[in-house]
């Protein structure tokens, strides 16, 4: 059962009995959740007066705490609902611009930084020793940390997610982030894996982004080349280049074989309805075998619609290859 | 078993002077059926709806040797229930010699003359007006 909570002028009320029509969604290229919920409101003798107001702090706990964020719009329509938008802290971040400059910093402590100085706790940042020289020039604070992030990726070939939880981020290797997913039909009964409850599923398979050959370019104009030749054979040439600071040929071949991982790959666009869980969040890799379309193994997910109607939790699920 | 209407903590009440030949407590659950590309439909259970009931007879014009109660004439039903109506607060419903104890709104009241006898026939559908509690504690 979920519970919601909100805290106003530091008083915490349960406004689970008045709440409806819950949607709260990620997706991989926003850092920061988005939740949109309805609240029964009437003018009418016995009613409770609303106290979720702009600034509000608003919680949903299941087992855990899934969502802590901040009221940020409201919208009045007629005697009997408000609807309410909220989005976590990262708010804070995607909505705020400043300068920095980095000077052979590493991505963790370059990170650490930029949370600091905008008050996000911070839950866990992976050890990413990276080193970032660079100057951001009034930029969104959410790019900056995309980019620190990117920048790691593609020197390590290890991919990171950033994600809230609990009010804190956490910045971690995605392989960490492999959820098992069930759902209850009835608080008596067994446990069912959320696969199971799979509707709609589409799958889409496309070599339209996929580069099957890599040529990087160093400093001093030495092209160090990658291909995977059993793609080229079967999907012809794919190529792309791409100019690197580095003057060490080993850095450069890393640089490429990296790439090459990560765009040498037939591209999967997904999509599924399945019973809601909580766990289910953009950047979690998920197990999923659909015989069906043919989905089978380990998929990145890309963006998760919740809803929660009348008790009733469910999700659509965008996925891709991980 | 008689049948009281009554409104803020009986302020006002009626006792149905006529009972309904019957009446019947609707009490639904929403639930939900789920398509899934495994195993077909399931079943997705819901929150509890509303209870409703409807209650179906006619307020009498003059005096019957049958009736349960004689405070009001015909037409006053009629404006009480009008006046309930428009003072936008919930009703209590009791029938006696069963459990039915509950706050209700009216969700429509239907009522007219037939057949000549001066009676007003009326249908009264209620819905459960739940009241609902906010807890709070300081954080």
């Amino acid at each position: 059962m979920h519970k919601f909570y909100c805290i106003t002028n530091g008083i915490q009320t349960d406004i689970t009995p008045l709440v409806r029509s819950i949607k709260w969604r990620s997706n991989i290229n926003e850092l920061g959740n988005q939740l949109d919920f309805e609240i029964a409101f009437n003018d009418s003798r016995y009613f409770p007066s609303i106290p979720v107001e702009l600034g509000s702090v608003v919680i949903i706990k299941n087992e855990e705490e899934i969502f802590r964020g901040i009221v940020i719009s409201k919208q009045n329509s007629g005697r009997n609902v408000v609807s309410y938008t909220c989005f976590d802290y990262a708010i804070y971040l995607n909505k705020s611009k400043e300068v920095y400059q980095f000077n052979k910093t590493s991505a963790k402590k370059a990170i650490e930084t930029i949370l600091n100085d905008f008050k996000i706790p911070i839950g866990k940042i992976a050890p990413i020793s990276t080193v970032i020289n660079k100057i951001y020039n009034n930029k969104l604070v959410s790019d900056i940390i995309r980019d620190i992030i990117s920048t790691a990726e593609k020197e390590k070939g290890i991919k990171y997610r950033m994600e809230m939880r609990q009010g804190k981020l956490f910045i971690e290797n995605q392989e960490d982030l492999v959820i098992k997913a069930t759902f209850k039909l009835a608080q008596n009964i067994q446990d069912y894996d959320v696969t199971s409850s799979i509707s709609n599923p589409s799958r889409k398979q496309t070599i339209e982004n996929m580069k099957n050959s890599i040529k990087v370019i160093d400093t001093n104009n030495k092209v160090i080349e990658q291909r995977d030749q059993k793609l080229i054979d079967k999907y012809g040439l794919l190529q792309d280049v791409m100019l690197t600071e580095h003057k060490d040929t080993a850095k450069a071949k890393n640089l490429a074989e990296k790439m090459l991982k990560d765009l040498g790959k037939v591209m999967e666009e997904n999509s599924v309805e399945m019973i809601g869980n909580d766990s289910v969040r953009a950047g979690r890799l998920i197990e999923i075998r659909e015989p069906i379309t043919g989905m089978s193994g380990q998929y990145l997910i890309k963006d998760v619609n919740h809803t929660l109607t009348n008790g009733i939790h469910r999700m659509q699920v965008g996925l891709g290859v991980k | 078993m008689d049948i009281f209407l009554s409104i803020n903590n009986r302020e006002q009440v009626i006792k149905l002077p006529v009972l309904p030949t019957e009446f019947k407590i609707n009490s639904a659950m929403k639930n939900e059926t789920y398509d899934t590309i495994s195993q077909g439909e399931i079943k997705l259970i819901g929150m509890e709806a509303l209870d409703s009931i409807t209650i179906q007879s006619f307020f009498p014009s003059k005096e019957y040797a049958f009736l349960r109660d004689n405070e009001y004439k015909g037409w006053q039903y009629v404006d009480i229930i009008e006046n309930w109506k428009l003072r936008r607060v919930p009703i209590r419903l009791t029938i006696t010699d069963s459990s039915i104890n509950m706050a209700c709104a009216i969700e429509s009241f239907e009522y007219g003359m037939q057949d000549g006898s001066g009676d007003i026939y009326y249908t009264l559908t209620l819905s459960e007006f739940k009241f609902i509690k906010l807890k709070q504690k300081g954080v």
